[in-house]
């Protein structure tokens, strides 16, 4: 797979007033993510080629992908491919970038999630409703111990048109 | 007709009337907002102008669209006070 291939699609940037171990955690581990990825778990082996995989809160499989890049406490690049029937046949595959960066007594987090093809809003517009609220919660989990509890609509616009073109959706 | 060019989400676990008072306190916005305060009254047409250390260094006026208020109290709802354009009218000297 050829990333250079890959073209930003959301890219969402926010401070956290903790540091690159602590964040670098956050991302990599299942009893952080747990808390703070709606119940999701990562399990991640830290090396180009290793497998990265989310669990739902009941275990089952909900994406797979693999380590692209890793330069621990710096830039996590893995494949993010969730496990519905015919996505990433329809959409190609997913790629999720996380860059850490010292900012003054704070750390800046960018993730930026990219695709090999143009993907419509109606598609992107699940990614863009639920990274805000993945990297606030994991934000206040790192500064106040507590992840945020958030109350959200399923993503109804993007579960639409995936439907249509023949995806299966929960 | 304006169109978005930039777009951010944040989720804060707070009150609307405490993140209202966040964005329109002038008082509140210099402690996150690098000693920048807000002052406006508000309302509808209203000038926005910011200063530093009490020097005001920009004037911006709403050139179209309405302020979207807080209306019922309800958790996890959206909060925005978009600007629009800026007429950015800076003071010399």
């Amino acid at each position: 797979m050829n990333i250079n291939q890959f073209k930003p699609a959301i890219v969402y940037t926010i401070y956290i007033a903790s540091t690159p171990e602590r964040v670098w955690e956050a991302l990599t581990s299942a009893e952080f993510s747990r808390k703070y990825f709606f119940g999701n778990a990562v399990e991640v082996d830290l090396r180009v080629g290793g497998a990265y995989i989310v669990r739902t809160p009941d275990g089952a499989l909900h994406i797979s992908g693999e380590v692209i890049e890793c330069d621990p406490l710096r830039k996590l690049t893995i494949t993010f491919n969730v496990n519905w029937p015919e996505l990433i046949e329809q959409l190609g595959p997913t790629l999720v970038s996380y860059e850490i960066e010292p900012a003054g007594d704070a750390v800046r987090l960018t993730m930026i999630e990219s695709h090999d093809r143009p993907l419509d809003d109606d598609i992107l517009s699940g990614g863009r409703q639920g990274w805000p609220a993945i990297l606030s919660s994991l934000k206040s989990l790192l500064e106040t111990g507590e992840a945020l509890v958030i109350k959200m609509r399923p993503p109804d616009r993007m579960l639409a048109a995936l439907k249509k073109m023949g995806i299966g959706t929960p | 007709m304006l169109k978005p060019a930039f777009h951010y989400v944040s989720y804060i676990e707070t009150t609307l009337e405490e993140l209202w008072e966040a964005l329109t306190n002038s008082a509140f916005t210099t402690r996150y907002w690098w000693d920048t305060s807000v002052i406006s009254d508000w309302k509808v047409g209203s000038h926005v102008s910011l200063a530093i250390n009490g020097l005001v260094r920009w004037h911006l006026q709403r050139m179209a669209g309405n302020f979207v208020e807080p209306q019922e109290p309800a958790a996890n709802s959206e909060v925005s006070c978009e600007f629009d354009r800026l007429a950015h009218h800076r003071r010399t000297g």
